[in-house]
């Protein structure tokens, strides 16, 4: 064949000297020969060669001091200037990220010609599955082995940093045997173009294979995947794997992102409770998750959830990396993250660690108030973010019980995230409702809340706003009725909700069960109040379990039904172990605190310990004073039914003092406390009775009776006791004939139900039995 | 790489300059196709095609609207590659005239790399004359050897029906075998 000939032959070309000539000299050129100077590094040799990259082991060429580095080199990703630009800043960020599993990056920068470099903390070991697989593992082993890496993108996660790329490969296990995560970030900083080269078959999550910009959950179903790898290691002894375990993997790799586990501190939690043979969440019937039981639950009767410090940062290490999804301007993602840096490092954290949950809550409380003023100089440029971490802020003031800071924060919220959102937006919805429920409790308030949840409801369906939105409005509307005393309108719309509750989300199912609970029970309906606070009681302890704050509180309604039902010691041992609870939890000013302290007074006065009642209610009276003001019907009724154990007692001068209190707090607001007047007037009608006031006792009675009457159904315990007293009374005035006829009718009307006026009941049954 | 259809319609127009430019352009791309190339015929196959079409894609999602139809590039990049060959082999005689003692041991490859670069030298001459004479017989050649096209794939890219680029690619082989002198080496 003629030289020609051969050129000339199809393919010939490709395979011929001059072209492996040329390809020689062109790649070549861009590896890097051992001896090699890069940066302060000399190469000593190559250690691995990956899709995009080799990683060379080098040393200090520099005579600084001695230090062996792995460089990643990266020959055929060549940067243009404003990626290098970026590189650089991010590279910044990365050094900064200091953790024990986690391989530092050190240094890094780029040849000349403009190939990015990294040298990283070198570590010598074997990537972790196959470590766990020769050292044949058990799966408890394999699972501490894991914890510190999740622990590790936990920690990178609440500095708004994800890893995009972990695979067993990327985690190896130095010689002491500690895993460490290698190359945090790196894939982030590679250009969009290289990014889906840099995925490994096996490990790159649903999402990022579909083409979406990897974030918090991508992390997750990593990790998730690298469990299973690490446990399924193909070896001489693969682990038996527990069922839990198995259902933690299965839910970190759920494939839709919604239904894994929201952080990876929830991961790394779930995973604690396999290692301690405790229930694990991955397990539970319901696929919502807890970050967003947190966020949505609110408090009924103001008994709320206390973030953990850890799981606010995740909340906006989440949002955060959201936002940068939506945006696609790097300039922007890299100026929130250093703001939302600034603000949850310098302002929100200072003194505490973010990953040590179990802070003290009112340390955890002053921090949020102090870091709320901050938002506004430190988050000013990025309104959005500002307006989310005003969001945060609130919620964890109003489970915190700093209502009015929670207001303030929320109505900041509303005015941010509707500016940069449009007031249609779910987020800002969501907001407004937020604010509505988790808001004062001030009287002017209450007046409006109605008028206002009516208005948002509105605006939720011409927005086109979700069902389960909708319906967690439904349920503040009843609670607003509640809230000021109409029972049977709360008791009415909760029930149209039961309706169409099958659809909801659980919260919102439990939501209602405890809200129509607390109003059956004010309507006499203690059977089915009973029956709605067990279900609420069961959905919460299911979801949250059941030491969770929000299942306490359905302990509220449950006790509410049992003394309906006058099964008062009951209702004391439910109280007792409550308050245990609660105030271990949120301290003495609380407002549910105070709700159980009054519940507990009441329940043990009618349970025949009035002494203890008494004191239980006086110290619940003078903490309402102090949080709400002397003119709230919750302090009214606080001093009203103190006075009913002290008449119970025979201090009758105490008990008059008392009512006094209790009198001029309803007479400042008439209007709106129906309820709480009517039961004021029933003491001071059982003080006349209890002081042989002959002529005052029946006319009390008569406008207690007034009261009640529009308020109960005709054959409620409540009017038939007032009109028990009111024979009482006719009698003392010696209008035997008529006040036999009125007892008699009582009697019959309550049957054997025991009443807290237990003594009054005896003393008919006495009398009339005597004649 | 906007600009890259300005330079096209430049090079197109006879602006040498225009088309040095467009092969430094496609020198990375067509070199990592040409590595890819150079692998699939040690596993006896070739290739060439899918790799030049991914080439193709990237420079259209650049918006190098210019480049017209992936056909057309796929001639293009023939083109571009032998420019990129015919420069290689220019360096390698330089340099061997240039620091000729440095040379003095040359290994057995470096010989049968020199002996390629001058016969390419000499095929590259010979190009010159064959497109002054007809310009579709040496598209036919450069897609042919050096896009590494197949005979469907060259009929498709230049226009032409199979029997036509069978008879041109045919003609041109003829010719050259009259043009060529391989340069002295």
């Amino acid at each position: 064949m003629s030289p020609l000939d051969r050129l000339l032959e199809p393919g010939q070309l490709f395979q011929g000297a001059l072209m492996q000539s040329l390809l020689r000299e062109h790649f070549e050129s861009t590896e890097l020969p051992p001896g090699g100077r890069l940066g302060p590094f000399r190469i000593v040799r190559e250690l691995d060669r990956g899709g995009m990259s080799i990683v060379y082991l080098a040393s200090r060429a520099d005579g600084e001091y001695e230090q062996e580095v792995a460089i990643k080199w990266l020959p055929s990703g060549a940067l243009d200037a404003e990626r290098l630009d970026q590189f650089r800043r991010e590279r910044q960020i990365l050094a900064q990220l200091n953790h024990p599993h986690i391989a530092r990056l050190l240094d890094g920068g780029h040849s000349e010609d403009g190939h990015p470099w990294f040298a990283m903390e070198r570590v010598d070991g074997l990537p972790v599955d196959r470590y766990a697989a020769a050292a044949g593992l058990g799966w408890r082993e394999c699972v501490r082995l894991v914890l510190p890496v999740v622990e590790a993108v936990q920690f990178a996660h609440g500095r708004l940093l994800v890893h995009r790329d972990i695979k067993p490969g990327n985690v190896l296990v130095d010689n002491d045997g500690r895993a460490k995560l290698l190359d945090f970030g790196v894939a982030a900083l590679l250009s969009d173009a290289h990014a889906h080269h840099a995925f490994t078959p096996g490990f790159a999550s649903p999402e990022q294979l579909a083409g979406a910009p990897p974030d918090v959950a991508s992390d997750v179903w990593q990790l998730g995947r690298l469990l299973q790898a690490v446990l399924h290691a193909p070896g001489p002894a693969a682990p038996s794997v527990p069922r839990d375990l198995a259902a933690i993997v299965a839910r970190a790799t759920e494939p839709e992102s919604v239904r894994r586990y929201p952080t990876a501190s929830a991961l790394n939690a779930d995973l604690q409770r396999a290692l301690h043979y405790r229930p694990v969440t991955a397990r539970r019937a319901s696929p919502s998750h807890r970050l967003r039981l947190l966020a949505q639950a609110h408090p009924l009767m103001f008994i709320g959830t206390a973030l953990m410090c850890a799981a606010f940062v995740a909340v906006i290490a989440g949002f955060m990396l959201h936002l940068a999804r939506q945006r696609d301007l790097v300039e922007r993602e890299r100026a929130v993250a250093v703001a939302v840096n600034a603000f949850l490092n310098d302002d929100l954290l200072p003194g505490t660690d973010p990953l040590q949950s179990g802070s003290n809550d009112v340390s955890v409380s002053e921090l949020i108030a102090k870091a709320l003023d901050k938002v506004e100089t430190r988050l000013r440029d990025v309104p959005e973010v500002a307006g989310e971490v005003d969001l945060s802020l609130g919620r964890s003031l109003s489970n915190l019980g700093r209502l009015e800071l929670a207001q303030v924060a929320f109505e900041r919220a509303v005015r941010r995230l509707s500016t940069s959102l449009g007031g249609q937006h779910p987020r800002v919805l969501q907001a407004r409702l937020l604010a509505e429920s988790s808001g004062s409790i001030d009287v002017e308030h209450l007046q409006n809340r109605e008028r206002r949840l009516q208005a948002l409801r509105q605006d939720m369906l011409v927005a086109g706003a979700s069902a389960a939105l909708i319906a967690d409005t439904d349920n503040e509307l009843a609670r607003a009725a509640f809230l000021r005393d109409d029972s049977v309108l709360c008791e009415a719309r909760y029930t149209t909700l039961l309706a169409r509750l099958a659809e909801l989300p659980a919260s919102t199912q439990s939501d209602t069960y405890v809200g129509l609970s607390v109003c059956e029970s004010r309507r006499g309906h203690f059977d089915a109040a009973l029956e709605h606070a067990r279900l609420a009681h069961a959905l919460r302890a299911r979801d949250v379990g059941d030491s969770h704050p929000t299942t306490l509180e359905t302990g509220l309604a449950l006790e509410a039904a049992l003394v309906g039902l006058g099964r008062y010691s009951e209702a004391v041992e439910v109280l007792q172990d409550l308050d245990a609870k609660l105030l271990h939890r949120y301290g003495d000013r609380h407002p549910t605190t105070l709700t159980v302290a009054h519940e507990l007074g009441f329940a043990l006065t009618c349970a025949g310990r009035a002494v203890e009642g008494a004191t239980w209610l006086r110290s619940a009276a003078t903490m309402r004073a102090r949080t709400l003001g002397h003119d709230h019907p919750w302090y009214a009724m606080s001093e009203s039914v103190l006075a009913m154990a002290l008449i119970r007692e025979g201090q009758l001068s105490e008990a008059a003092d008392a009512l006094r209190e209790a009198e001029a707090a309803v007479l400042a607001h008439p209007d709106i406390n129906p309820y709480v007047r009517a039961i004021v007037l029933e003491n001071r009608a059982d003080l006349a009775l209890a002081e042989r006031d002959k002529r005052a006792a029946v006319a009390r009675f008569d406008a207690a009776l007034d009261a009640a009457t529009p308020l109960y159904p005709p054959d409620h315990p409540r009017l038939a006791v007032l009109r028990l007293g009111r024979g009482l009374a006719l009698v003392q005035s010696g209008e035997n004939g008529e006040g036999d006829l009125w007892l008699r009718q009582s009697l019959a009307t309550l049957g054997d139900r025991p009443d807290c006026r237990a003594n009054q009941i005896d003393e008919a049954r006495r009398l009339l039995s005597r004649r | 790489m906007g600009d890259i259809t300005l330079l096209l319609q430049q090079a197109r127009s006879g602006d040498d300059a225009a088309w040095q430019r467009v092969v430094a352009l496609l020198y990375d791309d067509l070199l990592r196709l040409a590595r890819g190339a150079s692998a699939s015929c040690r596993q006896g196959t070739l290739n060439a095609t899918a790799l030049v079409h991914e080439c193709y894609l990237r420079l259209s999602r650049k918006g190098a609207d210019a480049v017209g139809s992936r056909a057309h590039f796929l001639a293009l990049a023939g083109r571009a590659m032998r420019q990129i060959l015919v420069n290689h082999a220019r360096d390698r005689c330089a340099g061997k005239r240039g620091g000729g003692a440095a040379h003095t041991t040359l290994d057995h490859l470096d010989l049968a790399t020199n002996q390629e670069a001058g016969d390419l030298l000499g095929l590259d001459a010979a190009m010159h004359q064959l497109a002054r004479e007809d310009e579709r017989l040496a598209q036919v050649v450069d897609c042919r050897v050096f896009a590494g096209l197949t005979e469907a794939e060259t009929a498709e890219a230049l226009d032409l029906s199979l029997r036509t680029t069978q008879r041109l690619w045919l003609q041109a082989r003829e010719r050259l075998q009259a043009y060529f002198t391989p340069a002295e080496t």
